[in-house]
């Protein structure tokens, strides 16, 4: 399985992994606000 | 000069739209050197365009309002046999073998192309700084930049070189540039303008728009590429204008604030009924919507991700971003955002359409990354992109109450692209 970290140059990798963390950072609590069965509005 | 003042001097036959196309090139020529508004231009198709629209209308052949109406395509829509870029290197030879359905459409319309705008790379960016075709400037002040992605667009629009163009709005690229160079820029609700033949950004949340001078153009250019159908102007008296108590009104600068103020107090003297209302937190559903944006764009790009040096930096690095969210997030947001969709529309309970300032910020400076502290791209974009995740229409109508053009948004329940229109006709030509 391709590691896609590893076609990203080391530099430009370092520049946006803080970006994805401060992301996932902020997504992940609301994923736990996911329903567990289906809503109305899917 | 408007779009329906144009069309009545063409059938008094007190202009031609010959006439019409050769001012408008004599114009886009002029301005180009300041604004490098376009990609292409497509002078020897405007006048062929224009001297088949005289000949009908010279056999009382009436295709409608945009009959002999010169204007612009964002160079993301296909024309077959000229070349569409979206901005980037990577399609910089592209010469599709197809019409998108707009052309098409507008084509039908006897409308009259005169090019292809200038756009940030694969309307990925709200700056219009291309590395590959240049800088779009602002035609209120050509040491600004437009905005974008949609910014030649606004940019032909604002300095009046064309009636109308299109463009296409992910994340606030058709509302940001319209309110930075001070024109009208319409996303209609999701789904309403048919995208065949328009590059990819987003696939769920790419939206086709016009940008014109007026809400009244864009009812007719709306109506020639869709089934819209304008309604009649509507008085604001009694209407419910919810405006956001909360997130919406934080962190603007002091021109767009007052331009703001002023034009609710105007709303209120027509006797509009102001309506505080609380929207779920906005940087929420903010952040859904980038997941998705993030992991579409580079779904599409994906292909040519080999050619990095053909990418600009800014590209580059969010089409890298977007390689590196997983599946699970992406499902997850899309999940998400059917849920905060629902939780949204609790506001129509309330309200009949919500007021907004387009942008926090007035338009920036080229290379400027920040204002105040926030990053420009974060400021430009806040108040617009819940708008795309939820798929709801939204215009941004220009203020100039301040010392430069700003905008103000103006949103609507989901398909209520008519009555929202027709609402803000009536509002705009107060102010």
């Amino acid at each position: 399985m391709t590691d896609r970290t590893l076609e990203i140059p080391p530099d430009e990798l370092a520049k946006i992994v803080p970006i994805l963390d401060a992301l996932e950072e902020a997504f992940r609590p609301l994923t736990r606000e996911l329903p567990l069965a289906y809503t109305e509005s899917e | 000069m408007t779009i329906e003042q144009a069309a009545a001097k063409l059938r008094r036959r007190e202009i031609s739209a010959v006439e019409l196309a050769q001012e408008s090139l004599g114009a886009i020529r002029k301005f180009e050197p300041i604004l490098n508004a376009f990609i292409t231009l497509t002078g020897d198709l405007a006048l062929d365009q224009a001297r088949r629209a005289d000949e009908e209308l010279a056999r009382s052949i009436d295709r409608g309002p945009l009959h002999g109406i010169p204007y612009a395509l964002k160079d993301l829509f296909e024309t077959r046999g000229i070349r569409t870029t979206a901005g980037s290197k990577i399609f910089a030879d592209y010469v599709p073998e197809h019409d998108s359905t707009v052309y098409r459409k507008l084509t039908e319309a006897g409308a009259v192309l005169m090019g292809k705008t200038g756009m940030h790379e694969l309307a990925y960016g709200i700056t219009n700084e291309n590395p590959h075709y240049g800088a779009v400037r602002n035609p209120r002040d050509p040491a600004r930049i437009s905005g974008g992605s949609s910014g030649g667009s606004a940019a032909a629009v604002a300095s009046e070189t064309v009636f109308f163009a299109m463009g296409t709005d992910t994340g606030g690229s058709i509302r940001i540039p319209a309110a930075f160079c001070g024109c009208v820029g319409f996303k209609p609700t999701f789904g309403l303008v048919n995208r065949a033949g328009v590059i990819p950004l987003s696939s769920s949340m790419d939206h086709v728009g016009p940008m014109t001078r007026t809400i009244r153009d864009a009812e007719l250019v709306m109506q020639a590429i869709s089934d819209f159908k304008p309604a009649p102007a509507r008085p604001l008296a009694g209407c419910r204008i919810g405006v956001p108590t909360n997130f919406f009104i934080e962190r603007l600068s002091p021109a767009v604030a007052s331009a703001f103020e002023d034009a609710l107090h105007r709303a209120e003297k027509l006797s509009a009924e102001i309506v505080p209302i609380t929207v779920p937190d906005p940087t929420e559903i903010n952040t859904i919507a980038r997941i998705i944006l993030l992991s579409e764009a580079s779904a599409f790009a994906e292909p040519h991700l080999h050619r990095r040096a053909d990418f600009g930096a800014d590209v580059l690095a969010l089409l890298d971003q977007g390689r590196l969210i997983s599946a699970t997030d992406y499902v997850n947001a899309q999940r998400l955002r059917g849920i905060y969709r629902t939780q949204w529309a609790e506001v129509w309970k309330n309200a009949d359409v919500i007021f907004t300032p387009t942008v926090a910020i007035e338009a920036p400076l080229p290379g400027q990354t920040s204002v105040d502290g926030e990053d420009v791209r974060l400021a430009s974009t806040r108040l617009v992109r819940p708008f795309n995740a939820l798929g709801w229409p939204a215009v941004s109508a220009p203020l100039f109450s301040s010392t430069f053009p700003t905008g103000l948004q103006i949103v609507g329940a989901p398909s209520a692209d008519s009555y929202l229109l027709s609402i803000v006709n009536s509002f705009v030509s107060r102010i």
